[in-house]
């Protein structure tokens, strides 16, 4: 066990080394000029002179990885061209958020997932409609679903869920940027309850594809395990059905689940870009799409590092409990 | 005399072949994917030829602004401009699905050809190869996609080599799995027993037994490049307006939505039909060929 652990730590810091690489070189080789975005079209000669010693654009390659390896290990991610602030201190209040929504996404997911995985293994004429329905939302892109549930819930229901933002209160002075934490910190329900509404719709949006694959994983995996000689042991030995399901039923189905969630994990991360912009959520995809329209590529690679590197981080973990769990995972 | 026999029994052979009930592809699909093939068939229809048969441009103002859909002259309503979306939507479909079909042909050339030397060849170059692969395929696919279609700049094209970069991976795994299985195959031993080396066993012998499956798998994947390409755009990694493009209509609809849905809503609807179609459509064909044992 320890050795898997160490081979996997191994392969991650690999992994998170070539992903600084290439997008320290996508910086390099792209085809925007940094500095003209930086000092705007009319600077002058000296002005532009002034912001390539700043931006360090003359110090030789090697020298301009390991600064900018060294600053990420420090949690400085650089300077955005836009707002010519530290690109860290702008992402302060959008990664709570993000994070927020993505912990959201992964709890709808394994909801929807659960429940759905009921619908399956137990056919009948509502099971069939609503896997229908979940099938079909499950395979629309996440900002179509985004905009139907808008359109569904804040539209044309009068409202009944809020659809942009993240409260209507805004956020505590002394908050800790997670506003359902926040709300039941201060111990005010109305603002967590608030705080969870404006999650909703959002999470609902960046979940439902992962959590239709994962009922369908779900579902597989109970009927095999049900069916196989262990669920038959057991049953001959007089326990009653609902404990074979719990104790043979659900754990053995739970370990194909688990990774298929982290292989989502990465697609939740692309999904969650979408719908902050439908839902003008102020977190790292807004970020990200204000970056886009303005050519700031040291905030595009900063937001691209830190959802690249989440999502490593996680397959990483999951991978570790799969091989605590399961000892096969283990010897592969 | 041994002639002949030989040929009479390779005749009955032939025979026995033919007698067998020879159950098509078609015939063996159920209703729905009957369907989704259709619709499939019908998408790239309109795709290739729809947009000289719609009767406005997609470019060039033609109604009142926001007109809704059914309205007389606009099937699908006007945008904000007043173009028509019917219009736009047809030009869009046919823009995302050429990008889509590019870049999943570039990505299957490209990861087939990385493939087979890696499988072909063995040892250290495979070993090396594999290696590579392997880390495109740890890294988070969409983000790496919009890393360098950003770095790019904002255009179809650096969008088309975002996805292409981080696709060819699976079709490397793919294609060197499939090579290493055909090399143990009788054809490639009497082939190699017979002094056939290299380049020409390759080609000749190798390569035409993985081409099925590779092919078959690029094509299922059309709807998923589609879905990613329009995420892309959505974000702004695109083609700029006013030039019509599914993703990015959708988005800039977005700022009108409440009012004129549908300026948001029908361009995401496209979209998604085309993703349902052929992923639907390409899982049938999935299930039939492993069946068939392709």
């Amino acid at each position: 066990m320890t050795s898997f652990v160490v081979k996997r730590l191994g392969s991650l810091v690999v992994v998170l080394f070539f992903l600084t690489a290439i997008v320290f070189i996508l910086g390099k080789v792209g085809n925007a000029d940094p500095v003209r975005t930086y000092t705007g079209v009319n600077a002058s000669a000296e002005q532009v002179a002034a912001a390539r010693v700043e931006l360090g654009i003359d110090d030789p390659v090697s020298v301009q990885f390991a600064n900018f390896a060294t600053g990420l290990l420090q949690g400085d991610l650089g300077i955005s061209l836009a707002t010519k602030r530290n690109i860290s201190d702008d992402l302060s209040s959008s990664l709570p958020a993000t994070l927020e929504l993505a912990l959201a996404a992964i709890a709808l997911a394994i909801v929807i997932g659960v429940v759905l995985s009921a619908l399956y293994t137990r056919p009948g004429r509502v099971g069939q409609v609503l896997r229908l329905v979940f099938f079909s939302l499950a395979s629309a892109p996440s900002f179509l679903v985004a905009m139907l549930s808008v359109l569904v819930f804040y539209k044309w229901l009068g409202g009944v869920l809020p659809a942009a933002g993240r409260s209507s209160f805004g956020p505590y002075d002394d908050g800790t940027g997670f506003y359902v934490l926040d709300g039941i910190l201060h111990g005010s329900w109305t603002y967590t309850w608030d705080a969870i509404a404006h999650l909703l719709l959002p999470a609902f949006a960046a979940s439902v594809t992962s959590g239709v694959a994962l009922a369908r994983v779900l579902a597989d995996g109970i009927t095999s395990s049900m069916a196989s000689p262990w669920a038959r042991t057991a049953r001959s030995l007089g326990e009653s059905e609902s404990a074979v399901l719990r104790r043979h039923g659900l754990r053995n189905a739970s370990s194909p689940a688990l990774s298929l969630l982290a292989v989502h994990a990465g697609f939740m991360v692309s999904s969650l870009v979408v719908v902050e912009q439908v839902f003008s959520w102020n977190g790292l995809g807004s970020y990200l799409s204000t970056a886009i329209g303005v050519g700031d590529f040291p905030a595009i690679a900063a937001v691209c590092l830190i959802l690249g590197a989440v999502y490593v981080l996680l397959n990483t973990a999951v991978d570790i409990v799969l091989a605590a769990v399961d000892p096969r995972v283990r010897l592969s | 005399m041994l002639f002949s026999r030989r040929r009479a029994r390779a005749t009955l052979a032939l025979n026995a072949l033919a007698d067998r009930p020879r159950e098509g592809i078609w015939s063996s699909l159920g209703m729905a994917e009957r369907a989704s093939v259709i619709g499939v068939v019908a998408v790239s229809l309109v795709a290739l030829v729809g947009p000289w048969l719609m009767p406005y441009s997609p470019i060039i103002p033609s109604g009142d602004p926001m007109l809704p859909p059914l309205s007389e002259g606009h099937l699908f309503g006007t945008d904000t401009l007043g173009l028509d979306m019917g219009s736009r939507l047809v030009s869009g479909l046919q823009r995302s699905l050429l990008a889509a079909v590019v870049v999943t042909a570039v990505a299957a050339v490209l990861g087939t050809f990385i493939g087979v030397i890696a499988g072909f060849r063995g040892g250290f170059l495979d070993n090396a190869l594999m290696r590579v692969t392997d880390l495109f395929l740890a890294f988070p696919a969409t983000i790496i996609a919009m890393a360098v279609a950003a770095a790019l700049g904002q255009s179809i094209a650096s969008a088309m080599v975002g996805i292409t970069v981080v696709w060819w991976p699976l079709y490397a795994r793919l294609v060197r799995g499939e090579v290493r299985r055909v090399a143990a195959l009788p054809h490639v031993q009497a082939a190699r027993v017979s002094g056939v080396r290299g380049w020409r066993l390759l080609v000749r012998h190798v390569t035409p037994a993985v081409t099925p499956t590779i092919s078959v798998t690029a094509s299922l994947d059309i709807g998923a490049v589609v879905m990613t390409l329009a995420a892309l755009s959505f974000i702004g990694l695109g083609t700029p307006a006013p030039a019509p493009e599914l993703g990015r209509m959708a988005s800039d609809g977005m700022s009108y939505f409440l009012n004129a849905w549908w300026i948001a809503v029908l361009p995401s609807l496209a979209i998604g039909l085309v993703a349902f179609l052929f992923n639907y459509s390409g899982d049938a064909l999935r299930v039939l060929l492993r069946r068939k044992g392709v």
